[in-house]
C-alpha cells in the first residue's frame, strides 16, 4: 500500500490553492510537539534536555487542536519527546482525524504495541517509527540495546491491525551505505508503507557536534545509498528531496513550511533552531525575519543544514510551482530519482554549485529506483 | 557579553553591568538548558526555566507553577545560573565509551565452566 490518493489530492489541492492565491508563505506540515519527555535518551537528540519540571509539562489536547486549526496545514506531524507518553494522545489523534488532518505520529515504538488499542486504523493516521538502521546501528543510535527488536515488534503489531506505518531515519556521519541499503530491504520486507530519510543536523545543544553530516559528505553518502536504488524501495517523501540530498538539485530552506508548536509557543524560525517564540501562528509568519535563515542568508547555523523539515516543503512547493517541477516529480516517481554515480572518495566534486532549483545536470548513470 | 559556553552553574549575571550586550547575554540564558534563579529588585526570587526573551521582557516556566510567567526586565536585578545544564555530559562519545568498556568487560570476564 502506498500513500493514499486522497492524501496526495489533499496536499496537491492545498498547495495549488495557495499558488493561485499567491500566498508568499504557507505551512505544509505542522510539527506539533505535545511534550519533550521521552523514554529514550538518544545521543544527538536536542529535544529532551530540559529540567525535570519542564519535561513533565505537556500541551493539552485542546491546545494541540487549537494550534492545528490556527495553522491550517493539511498534515500534522507529532514528534516529541515520545508522543505515546502523552496522557491525552488518544484525544489529540481523534480530534485531528475529525478535522481530516493527515497525521504522522512519530514514535520510537517502544510502547506502540501496548498502546495500539487507543487508536483506530484510518487513512488519516500513520505511525512514523524512528528507525536509524539495522539492529546494531539502531540500538547504537538510540543508546539502548534491544530497542530495534521492540520497534520491529511494534511495527508488525500495527501492520497486523491495519494501521499505516512508515519509518523515519536520521543518518549521521559514518553511516554505512551498504548497511543502509540492507536496512531499506528489511523495512520493505516488514511491510511498511514507505520510508523517510533525513541527514542529521548539528544542533548547537546536541553533544555530538562532530558526528553530524557536512553538506559535501551528505551528497556522497546519499549517492552511495540511492544510486541504482531498488524498485522495491518505497519512500514516503518527495523524490525531488532525495535528488536534493544527493546533490542533483538545490533547494533553499522554507522553514515556514514546517512550523513548530510546543509548550513554549510557535518556535522561531524552524523545528531545529530556537530563536524565540511567537504567541500565535500569524505572529510567527508575520514577525519572523525569514531572510536571516536558509543557506543563501549566510547564517552559519544554516550552512550545512539539509534536513527534511526545512527543505522538503520547498521540494513540494517546486512540484506544484512550475510545469518543470511537476514533470520532474512525475518522472522521478515513475522512474526513480536521478542520482549521480558516487565519485571515488578522493576525487569527489559536488555539482551543487552549478545546479539550479529547476535544473538538473545529466549524470553518468541513472538510478532505476 | 556572556557566551552559552561560559554559563556555568553558580555564576551570577548582574543585568545593570552588562550594558549593550544585554540581548546576546539573554539569548545565551535562553539557550542554557537548565534552571536559573531571577533575583528581583523587590528582594524576592523566582526560579525556573527561561525560554524566551525580548528587549523588555523575560518569559519562564517557574519550577513550582504550571503556567508560564512573563516579567519586565526592569524588575530583574540579576540572574543566577542555579540549575545544572541538562545537555552536558550526554555525548555520543560517552555512550560509545560506555559500550566499549562493557564489551571489554565481557571479553575479560572468566568463562564459567
Ligand atoms: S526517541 Fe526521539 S525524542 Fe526520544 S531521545 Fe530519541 S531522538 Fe529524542
Ligand atoms: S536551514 Fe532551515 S531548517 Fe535548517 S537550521 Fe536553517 S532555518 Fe532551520
Amino acid at each position: 500500500m502506498g500513500v493514499p490518493i486522497s492524501q496526495m489530492w489533499t496536499v496537491a489541492s492545498y498547495v495549488l490553492k495557495h499558488k493561485i492565491r499567491a500566498t508568499e508563505r504557507y505551512p505544509l506540515v505542522l510539527m506539533l510537539e505535545p511534550l519533550f519527555r521521552c523514554n529514550l535518551a538518544c545521543a544527538g537528540c536536542g529535544k529532551i534536555q530540559y529540567p525535570e519540571h519542564v519535561l513533565k509539562r505537556v500541551l493539552s489536547a485542546d491546545q494541540c487542536l487549537a494550534a492545528a486549526d490556527e495553522c491550517g496545514a493539511p498534515i500534522v506531524s507529532i514528534p516529541g519527546g515520545e508522543p505515546l507518553l502523552h496522557p491525552e494522545i488518544q484525544q489529540i489523534v481523534e480530534g485531528l482525524v475529525a478535522r481530516k488532518k493527515y497525521i504522522y505520529l512519530c514514535t520510537n515504538a517502544i510502547l506502540l504495541k501496548s498502546k495500539l488499542h487507543l487508536f483506530k486504523p484510518t487513512k488519516y493516521l500513520t505511525f512514523s517509527v524512528h528507525m536509524d538502521g539495522l539492529k546494531h546501528e539502531h540500538d547504537e543510535a538510540v543508546c539502548r540495546d534491544g530497542v530495534y527488536d521492540r520497534a520491529t515488534e511494534g511495527i508488525k503489531a500495527a501492520l497486523e491491525k491495519g494501521f499505516r506505518v512508515t519509518t523515519n531515519t536520521t543518518l549521521f556521519d559514518g553511516a554505512n551505505p551498504e548497511r543502509t541499503r540492507e536496512f531499506f530491504d528489511e523495512m520493505m520486507k516488514l511491510g511498511v508503507e514507505g520510508m523517510m530519510v533525513s541527514p542529521g543536523y548539528s544542533y548547537s545543544k546536541a553533544p555530538d557536534q562532530e558526528s553530524f553530516l557536512k553538506r559535501e559528505k551528505t551528497y556522497q553518502l546519499f549517492r552511495k545509498i540511492f544510486h541504482a536504488g531498488k524498485r522495491s524501495w518505497r519512500f514516503n517523501q518527495s523524490p525531488l528531496f532525495i535528488e536534493y540530498l544527493s546533490g542533483s538539485r538545490h533547494f533553499e530552506c522554507t522553514p515556514w513550511g514546517n512550523p513548530t508548536f510546543n509548550i513554549f509557543g510557535w518556535q522561531k524560525p524552524c523545528y531545529l533552531l530556537q530563536e524565540g517564540y511567537a504567541k500565535s501562528f500569524k505572529d510567527l509568519i508575520d514577525n519572523t525575519d525569514w531572510k536571516s535563515y536558509g543557506r543563501k542568508s549566510g547564517n552559519a547555523a544554516c550552512q550545512d543544514c539539509m534536513v527534511h523539515c526545512g527543505h522538503e516543503p520547498t521540494a513540494v512547493d517546486h512540484t506544484f510551482g512550475s510545469l518543470g517541477g511537476f514533470w520532474a516529480t512525475v518522472r522521478a516517481t515513475l522512474r526513480g530519482p536521478r542520482i549521480q554515480a558516487p565519485a571515488a572518495d578522493t576525487d569527489f566534486i559536488s555539482t551543487e554549485s552549478v545546479v539550479g532549483q529547476a535544473d538538473f545536470v545529466p549524470e553518468k548513470k541513472v538510478a532505476n529506483g | 557579553m556572556i557566551a552559552l559556553s561560559e554559563l556555568v552553574q553558580g555564576s551570577e549575571i548582574n543585568l545593570a553591568a552588562i550594558g549593550e550586550e544585554l540581548g546576546k547575554t539573554l539569548a545565551a540564558i535562553v539557550d542554557y538548558r537548565g534552571d536559573v534563579t531571577l533575583n528581583l529588585k523587590d528582594g524576592s526570587q523566582l526560579a525556573g526555566f527561561v525560554y524566551n526573551c525580548s528587549p523588555k521582557t523575560i518569559e519562564l516556566y517557574p519550577q513550582t507553577s504550571p503556567a508560564p510567567i512573563s516579567l519586565s526586565l526592569d524588575q530583574v536585578e540579576s540572574i543566577l545560573i542555579s540549575g545544572s545544564d541538562t545537555a552536558k555530559g550526554k555525548s555520543w562519545e560517552d555512550w560509545q565509551r560506555k559500550k566499549s568498556s562493557e564489551r571489554e568487560a565481557i571479553k575479560a570476564a572468566p568463562i564459567a565452566s
